[in-house]
């Protein structure tokens, strides 16, 4: 075997194969593609080398070359690794000369762009769970120390080792994460977020069919990649503020009462009707709200309405009823109805109008008194367009809600009960 | 803040947009969205909720 700063070659120190490392003096271990055994890159011939049981394929090929976030990197190895719980992932080794070693990671279909980072993340409130990072909260996902299954290509470290002899945290925000590698004698952070599959398949242009499919919520997937949660929080405020102040400036313009009257029923004409006097509404189509209210007790009254235009001879028939009762059952108190009762017309232009009023009375009521108001304020239309605009962030929040459960189910640090 | 973070929100924002155009509309004509007002051409049975008084 051979290897310093300036070889062209590298020999097996398995089975004496000749190997032209592509990070030449970069690479520091290889996996012969001869005799699959993996061994560091060392001057010395003492050198302990692995060979790997299981063989598995690499969907990004070493060799193969792509342009993440404007910078083409090439594969340099591949790895697929393992936890505990037997979880299996595969990380692809990427290396640029002049931006240096970057990683993809991919699970389930899953993938993450990762970059080493000088430094600590941590700017405060670093526990075991959580830290920040300026503002965000990074909580932790996984803690593992994990084991290489399989190695194919050049390494600018001894990943084996590196990974068997070391602990990683991984803290996320999705589409973020941190990752804390530590071991007696380096501890080492990284810094990656989430990339959709279809990307990887763009950016290494490979046919979308070459790529793993995605199976289930990724860990750092990101529940909408579309926009940011903050920035549909600040359109949700943006128009509430704006609703409020269309509504507080419609209610400003207050109502005028433009006709009331006192009817008795002696005054009832051959028709069985009362024809008001004209009235004049004004400023355009506005609302008009009539009000009758009676003196009534145990009783009702109705009255079928007719509203007329008499530029037009438009008219607008509705119907309004008082009832109102009251007593005691088995020693209780009870009331029920109103002597008030109001209908609304919407949309009534300007013009001279009058109310045809078609009465039933009861044996008992006699009398009863009509106002009529323009640009009755509405309240009811708010609340209306308050709820069509917040249908959208209410189904964003339950099925955010629904995700992160989902996302945190594989956790052992899920901030929600999974009991 | 950028107009690029507002691109998934197109359509969130139009939406939003045509809401408060048609609600600045409605509030200005005196126009009631869900009106309970109608047209009844006889008085019904009696229809009220009795509450009972403590």
């Amino acid at each position: 075997m051979s290897g310093n700063r300036t070889i062209t070659t590298i020999t097996c120190i398995s089975c004496n194969n000749e190997i032209t490392p592509r990070g030449k003096s970069f690479t520091r271990a290889i996996t012969c593609p001869a005799c699959k055994s993996y061994f560091r890159v060392r001057l010395s011939k003492e050198e302990k080398y692995s060979k790997f049981n299981d063989a598995f394929e690499s969907h990004l090929p070493v060799g193969a070359k792509g342009k993440i976030e404007g910078v083409t990197y090439e594969v340099m190895g591949f790895m697929v690794k393992r936890e505990k719980y037997s979880y299996k992932w595969r990380e692809y080794v990427l290396f640029n000369p002049l931006q240096g070693v970057a990683f993809l990671s991919e699970y389930d279909g899953h993938w993450n762009f990762i970059k080493p980072i000088v430094g600590s993340p941590v700017d405060s409130g670093l526990k075991d769970l959580t830290f920040y990072n300026g503002q965000t909260q990074y909580r932790l996902y996984q803690k593992y120390r994990p084991r290489v299954l399989y190695a194919q290509g050049e390494f600018l470290s001894d990943e084996v080792y590196i990974s068997e002899d070391s602990e990683v945290r991984e803290y996320i925000a999705p589409p973020h994460l941190f990752i804390n590698q530590t071991s007696d004698y380096k501890d080492e952070w990284m810094k990656g977020h989430y990339v959709d599959s279809a990307k990887v398949a763009q950016a290494f242009k490979l046919p979308k069919e070459k790529i793993p499919m995605k199976t289930g919520f990724g860990y750092t997937q990101p529940i909408i990649s579309s926009f940011s949660e903050s920035t549909l929080i600040n359109v949700i405020v943006a128009v509430v503020l704006l609703l409020g102040g269309l509504q507080l400036f419609s209610t400003m313009d207050s109502r005028k009462k433009v006709f009331s009257h006192n009817f008795n029923k002696s005054q009832l004409t051959e028709q069985k009707m009362f024809s008001t006097e004209t009235f004049l509404l004004e400023d355009g189509t506005k609302s008009l709200q009539i009000e009758m209210d009676a003196p009534i007790d145990n009783d009702w009254l109705y009255a079928s309405f007719t509203l007329v235009n008499e530029t037009d001879g438009t008219e607008h028939e509705f119907s309004k009823e008082i009832e109102y009762y009251h007593g005691v059952t088995d020693g209780e108190s009870w009331s029920e109805g109103s002597t008030q009762a109001d209908a609304f017309l919407s949309r009534i232009p300007e013009g001279r109008y009058h109310i045809n009023i078609f009465p039933e009375f009861s044996l008992s009521g006699d009398y009863f008194n009509i106002n009529v108001y323009r640009n009755e304020p509405i309240y009811s239309n708010f609340f209306l367009a308050l709820l069509a605009i917040a249908l959208f962030p209410i189904f964003y929040f339950v099925r955010k809600y629904y995700k992160e459960q989902q996302r945190w189910s594989d956790s052992d640090y899920s901030p929600y009960d999974t009991e | 803040m950028q107009w690029k973070d507002f691109k998934g929100l197109t359509w969130y924002l139009a939406l939003c947009f045509a809401i408060i155009s048609f609600f600045a509309y409605s509030q200005s004509v005196g126009w009631k969205w869900i009106n309970s007002t109608k047209k009844e051409t006889n008085r019904k049975d009696r229809n009220t909720y009795r509450f009972y008084h403590k």
